[in-house]
């Protein structure tokens, strides 16, 4: 042991108690924000023109949320899995009215190839798969510079990564699960979100917003509010908080799609908005493997249950250029190294505007095309 | 692994740290060498072993410089880690200079498809400088293979610096695997390791944020004035970023009894070119007086090899004409300087600095943007309206907070970086233990916010 003065032990100890208490105060905070998982809300309650609003949930009660219906609720005929790229994927591309029953979009924050097989093995386990197709979207290399498409975020619950802990024959693997968890949980409990939101977050009883619940004008303190603070303290004026036109469009619909705003056309579009530098890359050579072991793993999960999977990967709107990207070629290679896996590869409609809400998330016109495709390949007989 | 992150705050440095003490003494070097293999060997194992290849070839020839002839055990010893730099950093710049196209570019798809080996560019010159000082004669070849690859892997240095000599480590290196009973500055450590943290997150990495909002807009979005801003917080990002990852390699460097050189001496307080160049990246300035500009004749032709060795720092600092730029850039600051010196000396004080920060600034936009992009940003600032429309009041009040701590208050003051050490502890509020455990808290709290250091890529 280090030989320290009494002065230095001193300082020492005080240090470590405040840091002891600080984190202490963070474990407290954490473990008092709700998880909107359980009690699963069953999203078949929302009407037509209703929606839930996230505004104000961190990422992963976000994601718990829809998590939780998919635990607890039948499945549907199609589920999409994916994270936030697909978020207005909705039974309309499909030509239905949002129908939990025939189509859910379980997009849940940032997951990769790794959380998703995760999940999807565990609703595997609950017999929660769609009973149809599931359509497993993996993020596009160019939308994030090759993030989270083998790197894991730290988003997904750690019970879900602690089943895939304990069915693991290999240590490395299972070593870098629990680091995993460790980091997820080390990151979700040290959140300056987590603490704000602990403290300030209501339950889900005015986050229902709809055209009927929204017609009243809302309070004009919370109008003035500077936008700083509206979040922090908006929540205390209940429903009209939601309500407020930038909140309310961060929802999800009874389908669990995010509405787009009534009559806003594709927001401005920023053609080539990530600007790809190689050395902020996250695919690395090498992760080819590991592309291909994922698809094939969650692959085995659709043939499992004895439903239709396929993977989809939407395009990002930017210049012909870039097709060449190292993080593209890199994905290229590894997809070469499953060719068995159905994969629509849509990453060549890079540049009509049209197909675009804004750089990384495609329109509903896209989404039509996408259901078209589907149809023609005989993945919705 | 990033010092900037939870997994090393909260796991990696408290349980290497317990191993390092509770081991016997011999056994301390390989926990340190072997936690800074983890530290590193997380980025991915290619890079890892190109690491130990390194390494161990600066090892293995260093012992070659006193048998064969000087000049070609020299080449030797150089080549490899030299090749390795050149194809993991080098290599595309070079194919999109020459124009390659996809078939040249296919028969290196390996080394291009590998990510840039963070801090590769600071160990290269590590074991660089150990072989050339071996074959001068200055040090002799390390026998202790153990003790090299302490100097080398050290983790604290490892990524970005301050970029060693062996010399300068050796001795301490050899004191932890000799003395029983070690005696770290725990608190100092902390307190820098703290301080730094909190200045990344909350300092650079938000003056970065408010830089990138100006960038990419279309004409008319800014005015002249928004250009200024940004440049002003460009160059608070790039200090701070850098000062905090040195400040923190310190402090870490402490709670292991290995105390690192410092690497910036207030370098805005110059008052010329020359000596921000004295008090910026020191350890950098030093590795390239010594072994470059010395070497090809200094003074003797001082124009051209103050344009050579400034060329080379900016191709230190990243692959791309944008860098070389912005060397030569600096090479032409200090020829100005050389040249004007004696009007140059007579300015006020206040005066000098200020328009040393203001050249120096004036470069910094040249790490962010390509160099057709840093001309229509320079015209942008002659031919826009005086303005400001990107950026508001609590901007302002922010850079000007900045400023005043980076202008007005000296770091003897508040940082006791220097030693001796633990003056600072001794006052209630700047060495209070519980500032310093709030300020990691706060970064440790907002760390989701931080972006990665700018100079791990170099």
């Amino acid at each position: 042991m280090p030989h320290a003065a009494p002065s230095q032990r001193r300082w020492l100890a005080a240090f470590g108690l405040t840091l002891a208490c600080l984190a202490g105060l963070a474990l407290w905070l954490y473990l008092r924000l709700p998880s909107f998982r359980s009690p699963a809300f069953d999203f078949r309650t929302l009407g037509p023109d209703q929606s839930f609003v996230t505004q104000g949930l961190t990422r992963r009660q976000d994601g718990s949320l829809k998590l939780g219906f998919a635990e607890s609720y039948p499945p549907p005929r199609i589920g999409a899995y994916g994270n936030h790229i697909i978020n207005h994927l909705s039974s309309e591309a499909f030509g239905r009215a949002p129908d939990p029953a025939f189509f859910f979009n379980y997009a849940f924050a940032n997951l990769a190839l790794p959380e998703l097989e995760a999940y999807l093995v565990h609703l595997e386990k609950l017999g929660h798969l769609p009973t149809q197709l599931a359509l497993v979207q993996i993020t596009t290399p160019n939308n994030d510079n090759g993030h989270y498409i083998v790197n894991w975020g730290h988003e997904l619950p750690p019970d879900i990564l602690l089943e895939r802990l304990v069915v693991q024959g290999n240590l490395g693997d299972a070593a870098g699960l629990a680091w995993q968890m460790m980091r997820s949980e080390l990151n979700e409990v040290l959140n300056y979100n987590t603490a704000i939101l602990s403290l300030v977050q209501g339950g889900p009883d005015n986050r229902i917003a709809s055209e009927a619940a929204c017609r009243d004008a809302p309070p004009e303190w919370l109008q003035r509010l500077p936008m700083a603070l509206r979040g922090a303290v908006g929540p205390i004026a209940g429903r009209s908080f939601y309500c407020l036109p930038q909140n309310r469009w961060y929802a999800y619909r009874r389908d669990g799609s995010m509405p787009l705003q009534p009559g806003e056309g594709p927001v401005p579009l920023i053609r080539n908005e990530n600007p790809l530098k190689d050395s902020e890359r996250e695919l690395n050579a090498g992760d080819e493997a590991r592309i291909a072991r994922y698809l094939r793993a969650i692959e085995a999960i659709g043939r499992r249950a004895g439903i239709k999977l396929v993977f989809l990967v939407p395009p990002v709107y930017e210049t012909d250029d870039r097709r060449d990207s190292q993080v593209n070629r890199i994905f290229d290679r590894g997809l070469a190294l499953a060719p068995e896996v159905p994969v629509i590869d849509h990453r060549h409609l890079h540049g009509d505007p049209a197909l675009f809400h804004d750089y990384r998330h495609p329109s509903p016109r896209y989404y039509r095309l996408l259901a078209d495709e589907l149809r023609r390949r005989g993945y919705l007989d | 692994m990033n010092f900037n992150s939870l997994e090393f705050l909260v796991l990696f440095l408290p349980a290497t740290l317990l191993v390092f003490y509770a081991v016997p003494r011999h056994l301390r070097l390989w926990v340190l060498v072997g936690a800074s293999l983890v530290f590193y060997g997380v980025s991915g194992p290619e890079v890892l072993l190109a690491f130990v290849i390194a390494i161990a070839w600066g090892y293995a020839t260093a012992f070659l410089l006193q048998r064969w002839p000087k000049a070609l055990a020299l080449v030797m010893a150089v080549s490899v880690p030299a090749f390795t730099l050149v194809m993991f950093k080098y290599l595309g710049f070079i194919l999109d200079s020459v124009q390659a196209g996809p078939d040249m570019r296919a028969h290196f798809s390996f080394f291009l498809g590998i990510l840039l080996p963070a801090g590769i560019s600071f160990y290269t010159f590590e074991i660089v400088s150990y072989s050339i000082d071996v074959a001068d004669g200055k040090i002799p070849p390390e026998r202790d293979a153990l003790r090299f690859a302490g100097f080398a892997t050290f983790f604290p240095h490892l990524i970005a610096g301050p970029i060693m000599r062996y010399a300068d480590l050796r001795d301490q290196l050899r004191a932890l695997q000799e003395t029983e009973r070690l005696e770290p500055h725990l608190a100092s450590g902390l307190r820098l390791l703290a301080i730094g943290l909190f200045f990344k997150i909350f300092v650079a990495d938000i003056s970065g944020s408010l830089a990138a909002k100006a960038t990419g807009l279309a004409a008319g979005e800014a005015l002249a004035l928004d250009r200024l801003v940004q440049v002003a917080f460009w160059s608070m990002q790039i200090y701070y970023d850098f000062w905090a990852y040195s400040v923190m390699a310190i402090g870490l460097g402490r709670l292991f009894c290995v105390e690192l050189p410092v690497n910036f001496r207030e370098p805005y307080l110059s008052a010329n070119p020359r000596e921000f160049w004295q008090r910026w990246h020191i350890t950098l300035s030093y590795w390239l007086r010594d072994y470059v500009y010395i070497r090809m004749g200094g003074r003797e032709a001082y124009v051209r090899n103050i344009l050579i060795v400034f060329a080379l720092v900016g191709l230190w600092h990243g692959a791309g004409w944008n860098f070389v730029a912005w060397g030569v850039y600096h090479g032409a600051l200090v020829i100005l300087y050389h040249v004007t010196r004696p009007a140059w000396d007579r300015l006020p004080h206040a005066v000098s600095v200020a328009l040393t920060f203001t050249l120096v600034s004036f470069g910094w936009p040249l790490f962010f943007l390509s160099l057709g992009d840093y001309w229509a940003f320079l015209r942008d600032l002659a031919t826009l309206p005086w303005g400001v429309e990107q950026f508001g009041l609590r901007h302002l009040l922010f850079l000007a907070a900045i400023g005043l701590v980076t202008f007005g208050v000296r770091e003897k003051v508040w940082l006791d970086i220097e030693p001796p050490l633990g003056r600072l502890e001794q006052r209630r509020l700047l060495g209070s233990p519980v500032l310093a455990a709030a300020l990691m808290f706060a970064g440790m709290l907002c760390i989701s916010l931080s972006k990665t250091f700018i100079y791990f890529r170099f």
